[in-house]
C-alpha cells in the first residue's frame, strides 16, 4: 500500500507541473505582454518598463517560465489588481468555503446515487428504474446554472409554507445580513440554511451521473459467482445486495470519484455565481469582470491542482477498498 | 396499389398497415410543413428577395417536403428496395447497429428531436412568429403593457423586458448556440481523432507526450480552462470555438487511442500488415474506420456537453458577441425577472436542456447500438 | 422417508431473451450418508438442476416449472417461502461451486467469509464464530488454519480456495452437499487431494454428497450411484460399479469411450460426434439420437422412457427380474424409481433407451 501510495503521489506531481505549465502558455499567448495588466491611464512609458524588469520580463522565456513556476508552485501568486492585496490571501479566504459547498454536495451525491442505483439495479426493467433512468438523465442534461435559477424560483421565490412550515429558503450569499447580531445556535442555523440551495442544487447536479454508473456497475456485479456463493451460503437478499454486492461495485466508483472532481468544480463555479456564494468560482467570474487577470491565473491553476489532488484521493480510496491493491501485490 | 393514397398523404398508407411510428412521423412532418407553408405564405414569397437566410429556409422546406414524399413512396409502395439496400451495408461498421437502435425507443426520440432541431435551426425564418429584435412597446404609439408579458396564444412563451417574443427569440438563438457548438464539436473530434489514432498506433514516445499532454488538459474543469482562455484573449466567436474545441478534445482522443490499441492486435490489421501495406494506409484505411463508432458515439455525447459549456458561456457574458443571443445569454438577462416573469428564464433553461438531453439520449443509444464491447457484455 | 426425492423436476432458464427447458422431468432420489455422482457434459443441465435444489434459479432469471416436486426429509421445496429456504441454503443443503476463483468475494477475507456462513446457521458470538472458523478450516486441511483466516482470496492458490470453499459449505453442518464440478478448475494433483477430501468429510459427517461432473473418473472414486444426465433428462442411473462395468445407454457408452486410459493402450479414444444441442432446441424423439451410432427409425420419432431394469451382477438389485423392452406402445410398464419404497432404492439400475435395456449381460 505504500508503495503503491508513493508511486502515486509521485505521479501527481509532473502533472501538477503540467498545470501549471498550461496556465504559463495561457498567460504567454495572450496578447499584450503581461505588464500591459498592470497598466492605467496616465502610467508613463518608464513605470510601465520598470514594472516589466520588476516582473522579470526583460529575462528569455524559458527564464520567465522557470521563476514563474518556482513562484506559483510556493504559493505566490503576486497581487490582486482589484484590491491591491496578495492574491494568495483572497484565494485562502474564499478557498474553504468552495470546499464547504463542494464536500456537501458531493458526499450527498454519491449516498443518494449510490442508494437510487442499487434499487435500480436490483429492479432492473421495472417502473421505477425506467422512472429513474429518465429523471436522471434529464438532470444530467441540464445546465447547473438553469437548475440554480429555477431551485431559486421554486424554493425562495414562490415559496411559502407547508404544513406551517416555512419553506422559503435564502437564494444567496451564505448568511443573513444581520448575522453578526444572531446567537450562537441561530449563527449556525443562518448558515445552515444558506447552504441548503446551493448544496441541493449542486447534488442534483451530480447524482443522476452517480446513479446511472452505479446502476450498471451493480448489473455487472451482481451476476458475479461470489453473489450466487453468497446466497447459496443462505445470508438474507438485503445482505447479499448492500454487502457483498455493493461493496464490489464500489470499486469502479471510487474512480468515478475522481472523474467527477471536474464536474463538481464546474458546477461550483456555476452554482457560486448565481447563489452569490463567495468561493472561488465566484471570485474567478468577478475577478474575470473586472479583468483583474493574477487572480484569474491563479484561480486557473489552483482548480487544476485541486482536480490533480481529487483524482490522487480518488487513487488512494482505491487503494483503499480494493484488497488486491491494498496488499500491494494486486 | 394502395400506394396513390400516400402520393396525396404521405404516410397514411403506412398508418393503414400499422406501422404507426413511421407514418405517424411522415404524416405529421408533411401536414406540418404545408401548415407552416399556408400561415408563413408572405414570408415564402418574401424569400424569393429576401436574404439568404431565408432563401436557405425556403429551400430546406422545399427539400423536406420532397424528402417525405419520396421516403413515404419508396416505403409505402411496399417495395423491398429499402431492405436490400440495408443488406448491402452489412459489415460496414456503422451499419450493423440500425436494428439494435431502432429497437431502443429513448435513442430513436434523441434521433428525432436531434433532426427536429436541426431542421428548425434551417426554417427559423419561416418558423418564427416575430422578429427577435423588434421592440414594439418602444414603437412609436407602442404599448409599455407588452413588456414581460405572460405566456398566451399570441406570444406561447411570453415576452421579455423589452417586448420581444421569446419564442423566436429561442429559435433564433438556437442558430447561434447551435452553429457554434457544432463548430466546435467538429473541430475537436478532427484533432481528437489524428492525435487519438497517432498515439494509439505509433506508441512509445508520441504516445506518451500526446497523454501526457491529454492527462494535463484534463485536469482542468473545461469551464475553468474556458474562463481563463476567453478573459485573457480578445473576444470573438472565433475564439469561443476554439477554446471550446481545446477543452473537449481529450474526451475524443482517449476513445479512439483505445480502440485503435485493441484493433492493432485483431486479426485483420495483421493481414494488412503482412500484405506490406504502408502504416498511413493500415491505420486510415483499415483501423480507423473500425473506430468510428466510437467517434460518432462520443462526439454525440460531446455536442450535449458543448452545448452546456456555450451556454454556461454566454450565461456569465463571456460568450459570442452578437446582436441575437445565445440560450445561455437569454437565460442571463432574464435572471433580473425571475420574481414576477418566470417564463422569460424557465423557456431559454429549458431548450438547453431537452436539447442536450437529446443529444445525450442519441449518444447512449448509439453506445448501445454500436459499442461491440457493451454489445458482448450484455449477450454473456 | 428418503433426505432428498426429486419428481418430474422441470427447470427453465433464461438465455437470449428466450426460455430453454434446461432440466426436464427429473426424478432422482438420495439417501442419507449417500454419495450420488451426477455425470454429463456441459449442457447437460447439471447445473441448473443443481441450482433448483437450492432454489437460487429465480435469482439467475431461471425458475421451475409447476408440477415439479423437490421435498427434503419430505418437506416441499418447490414454492417454499423464501425465509425457510434461506435457512436451508448453506444449512440442511449446502453448496459448493465449480471456479473457487470466481466463487470467493474478492473483497472480504476468507475467513470473515466463513464466518458469515456460520453465524448465518448458528447463534454464535464473535469469538466463538471465529473459533468455528479455525476449526472449519483446519477441517478441510487448510494448514495454519489462524493466519489464512485473514487471508484474502486472491492470496490463496486455487486448491487453498477450493478448501475454504468447502469450509464455507461444512459451517451449516449440511445433510446435503451439492459439490457443482468441484475440481474440474483444478490442477490434477489437487483434483485428487480434494476429491479424497470430499469422500472423507462425506464418511465422517455421514453426509449425504451429489457430486456433479463432466468426469466419469472422479466420479467413480467417489460415489456409490451414479446418474447419467442428458439434454434435461437421466439417461441411466444405477450402482456405479455397474454401470462402469456394463453401461446400457449409448450416450453412458460414449462417454465412457470418451475417457483415456491409461492401462490399456489398446482401446481407441472414441469421443462422441458433435455437442449437446441447445436447451431451447431439443431434437424430436430421443434426445441423444442425432449423435448415435446406434439410432433407427423409431428414435428419431418416440422418446424411450425410462425403465428399471434387472441387474444381473447384483449390486444392490431390488427389482432382479430381467425385462425386455420393446418400442413405446408396447405392453411395458414404466417403472421408475418412484415405485416401492426402502433403502437403496435409488441404486436400481434403470435405462431410457430400448435398445440396450434388457439385461442380457452379454453386449457386443
Amino acid at each position: 500500500m505504500l508503495v503503491y501510495a508513493a508511486r502515486r503521489v509521485l505521479a501527481a506531481v509532473p502533472l501538477l507541473l503540467g498545470v501549471a505549465t498550461i496556465v504559463f502558455v495561457v498567460l504567454a499567448l495572450a496578447p499584450g505582454d503581461p505588464a500591459s495588466m498592470y497598466l492605467r491611464p496616465g502610467m508613463s512609458p518608464e513605470t510601465l518598463d520598470q514594472i516589466r524588469r520588476n516582473m522579470g520580463l526583460d529575462a528569455p522565456l524559458h527564464v520567465q517560465y522557470g521563476r514563474w513556476l518556482l513562484s506559483f508552485l510556493q504559493g505566490d501568486f503576486g497581487q490582486s489588481l482589484a484590491s491591491g492585496i496578495p492574491v494568495k490571501d483572497r484565494i485562502l479566504e474564499v478557498l474553504p468555503n468552495t470546499l464547504l459547498l463542494a464536500a456537501v454536495a458531493i458526499l450527498l451525491a454519491f449516498v443518494a446515487g449510490i442508494f437510487l442505483g442499487v434499487m435500480q439495479a436490483v429492479r432492473q426493467h421495472s417502473p421505477l428504474d425506467s422512472v429513474l433512468s429518465g429523471t436522471s438523465l434529464f438532470f444530467y442534461s441540464m445546465p447547473s446554472f438553469w437548475l440554480a435559477i429555477m431551485m431559486v424560483l421554486v424554493f425562495s421565490v414562490n415559496a411559502g409554507t407547508v404544513w406551517g412550515w416555512p419553506v422559503s429558503l435564502p437564494p444567496s450569499g451564505m448568511v443573513s445580513d444581520g448575522y453578526d447580531l444572531l446567537g450562537p445556535m441561530a449563527r449556525v442555523r443562518d448558515r445552515l440554511l444558506h447552504l441548503v440551495l446551493p448544496a441541493l442544487t449542486l447534488t442534483l447536479v451530480l447524482t443522476g451521473g452517480i446513479a446511472r454508473y452505479v446502476r450498471n456497475s451493480m448489473l455487472e456485479v451482481i451476476r458475479q459467482d461470489y453473489i450466487r456463493t453468497a446466497r447459496a451460503k443462505g445470508l438474507p437478499e438485503w445482505q447479499v445486495v448492500w454487502k457483498h454486492a455493493l461493496r464490489n461495485a464500489l470499486i469502479p466508483v471510487v474512480t468515478l470519484l475522481g472523474v467527477y472532481f471536474p464536474l463538481l468544480l464546474s458546477g461550483t463555479v456555476f452554482i457560486e455565481y448565481v447563489f452569490a456564494w463567495p468561493g472561488m468560482g465566484r471570485l474567478m467570474v468577478d475577478s474575470i469582470l473586472l479583468e483583474d487577470y493574477p487572480v484569474v491565473l491563479a484561480g486557473t491553476f489552483l482548480f487544476g491542482g485541486m482536480v490533480v489532488l481529487g483524482n490522487l484521493l480518488a487513487d488512494l480510496l482505491y487503494g483503499v477498498v480494493d484488497p488486491r491493491i491494498r496488499r500491494g501485490d494486486g | 396499389m394502395g400506394s396513390w393514397m400516400g402520393l396525396a398523404l404521405p404516410g397514411l398508407p403506412h398508418l393503414h398497415r400499422g406501422k404507426w411510428l413511421e407514418g405517424g412521423v411522415l404524416l405529421s412532418l408533411w401536414l406540418g410543413l404545408l401548415a407552416l407553408a399556408v400561415v408563413r405564405f408572405d414570408r415564402i414569397v418574401g424569400a424569393f428577395r429576401g436574404g439568404l437566410d431565408e432563401r436557405i429556409a425556403l429551400l430546406t422546406l422545399v427539400l423536406v417536403l420532397v424528402g417525405v414524399w419520396a421516403w413515404a413512396w419508396r416505403s409505402g409502395s411496399g417495395a423491398l428496395s429499402g431492405q436490400e439496400a440495408g443488406k448491402g451495408h452489412v459489415g460496414r461498421p456503422l451499419s450493423g447497429g440500425w436494428a439494435a437502435f431502432r429497437r431502443n425507443r429513448m435513442a430513436l426520440l434523441g434521433l428525432g428531436a436531434a433532426v427536429a432541431l436541426y431542421l428548425a435551426m434551417l426554417l427559423t425564418p419561416l418558423l418564427a412568429p416575430f422578429d427577435p429584435l423588434s421592440m414594439p412597446a418602444f414603437e412609436e404609439g407602442g404599448d409599455l403593457g407588452l413588456r414581460l408579458a405572460p405566456p398566451s396564444a399570441v406570444h406561447i412563451m411570453g415576452t421579455d423586458q423589452y417586448s420581444r417574443d421569446v419564442f423566436s427569440r429561442i429559435l433564433y438563438g438556437a442558430r447561434i448556440s447551435l452553429i457554434i457548438v457544432l463548430l466546435a464539436v467538429g473541430i475537436s473530434v478532427a484533432l481528437g481523432t489524428i492525435l487519438g489514432a497517432v498515439a494509439g498506433y505509433l506508441g512509445g514516445i508520441p504516445d506518451a507526450v500526446i497523454m501526457r499532454l491529454l492527462d494535463m488538459f484534463m485536469a482542468f474543469p473545461s469551464i475553468v480552462l474556458l474562463l481563463a482562455i476567453v478573459a485573457l484573449f480578445e473576444p470573438s466567436a472565433f475564439l469561443v470555438i476554439a477554446a471550446l474545441a481545446l477543452t473537449q478534445w481529450p474526451y475524443t482522443t482517449r476513445i479512439v487511442r483505445g480502440e485503435i490499441l485493441a484493433l492493432k492486435e485483431r486479426e485483420f490489421a495483421e493481414a494488412a500488415r503482412a500484405l506490406a501495406f504502408s502504416r498511413g494506409r493500415v491505420l486510415f484505411r483499415h483501423l480507423l474506420p473500425n473506430a468510428m463508432p466510437s467517434v460518432v458515439v462520443v462526439a454525440s455525447l460531446g455536442i450535449g456537453n458543448t452545448i452546456v459549456l456555450e451556454a454556461g458561456l454566454s450565461f456569465l457574458g463571456l460568450g459570442v458577441p452578437s446582436d441575437i443571443p445565445s440560450w445561455g445569454t437569454m437565460v442571463d438577462q432574464g435572471r433580473a425577472y425571475l420574481l414576477d416573469s418566470w417564463w422569460v428564464v424557465t423557456f431559454p433553461g429549458l431548450a438547453i436542456a431537452l436539447a442536450v438531453l437529446a443529444f445525450n439520449l442519441l449518444g447512449d443509444g448509439l453506445r448501445d447500438a454500436l459499442d461491440p464491447r457493451q454489445g458482448e457484455r450484455l449477450a454473456r | 422417508m428418503s433426505l432428498l426425492e426429486i419428481r418430474n423436476l422441470r427447470s427453465v432458464f433464461r438465455t437470449r431473451g428466450e426460455e430453454a427447458r434446461a432440466v426436464d422431468g427429473v426424478d432422482l432420489t438420495m439417501e442419507r450418508g449417500e454419495a450420488v455422482g451426477l455425470v454429463g457434459e456441459s449442457g447437460s443441465g447439471k447445473t441448473v438442476l443443481a441450482l433448483s435444489i437450492l432454489g437460487l434459479l429465480s435469482h439467475g432469471s431461471g425458475r421451475i416449472l409447476p408440477g415439479s416436486s423437490i421435498r427434503l426429509r419430505g418437506e416441499e421445496m418447490v414454492g417454499m417461502k423464501e425465509r425457510r429456504l434461506r435457512q436451508i441454503r448453506g444449512g440442511a443443503v449446502a453448496m459448493v461451486f465449480q471456479e473457487p476463483m470466481t466463487s470467493l468475494n474478492p473483497v472480504f477475507t476468507v475467513g470473515d467469509q466463513v464466518l458469515e456462513a456460520v453465524k448465518a446457521h448458528r447463534a454464535m458470538d464473535g469469538r466463538e464464530g471465529w473459533a468455528e472458523v479455525i476449526r472449519l478450516l483446519r477441517e478441510v486441511g487448510i494448514p495454519e488454519p489462524e493466519q489464512r483466516a485473514g487471508a484474502y482470496p486472491h492470496q490463496l492458490s486455487g486448491g487453498m480456495r477450493q478448501r475454504a470453499m468447502i469450509a464455507m459449505a461444512l459451517a451449516g453442518s449440511p445433510a446435503l452437499l451439492i459439490a457443482d464440478e468441484p475440481t474440474s478448475a483444478l490442477d490434477v494433483t489437487v483434483q485428487a487431494q480434494i476429491l479424497e477430501l470430499l469422500k472423507r468429510l462425506q464418511s465422517r459427517f455421514h453426509m449425504a454428497l451429489l457430486l456433479i461432473s463432466h468426469d466419469v473418473g472422479v466420479v467413480s472414486r467417489v460415489c456409490q450411484t451414479m446418474v447419467v444426465l442428458y439434454a434435461g433428462k437421466v439417461v441411466e442411473k444405477g450402482p456405479t460399479q455397474d454401470i462402469l462395468r456394463s453401461p446400457r445407454h449409448p450416450y453412458t457408452r460414449g462417454l465412457l469411450g470418451s475417457r483415456l486410459f491409461l492401462k490399456d493402450r489398446r482401446r481407441v479414444l472414441r469421443p462422441i460426434p458433435g455437442e449437446v444441442p441447445e436447451a431451447n432446441a431439443w431434437p424430436e424423439g430421443c434426445r441423444f439420437h442425432p449423435r448415435c451410432s446406434e439410432a433407427w427409425h423409431l428414435c428419431g420419432r418416440e422418446e424411450p422412457r425410462l425403465v428399471a431394469m434387472g441387474l444381473g451382477r447384483g449390486a444392490g438389485a431390488r427389482e432382479g427380474d430381467s425385462r425386455v423392452v420393446g418400442p413405446p406402445g408396447g405392453s411395458l410398464s414404466e417403472v421408475g424409481p418412484t415405485d416401492r419404497g426402502g433403502e437403496g432404492r435409488s441404486r436400481a439400475r434403470s435405462v431410457r433407451c430400448w435398445l440396450f435395456s434388457g439385461d442380457l449381460g452379454e453386449e457386443t
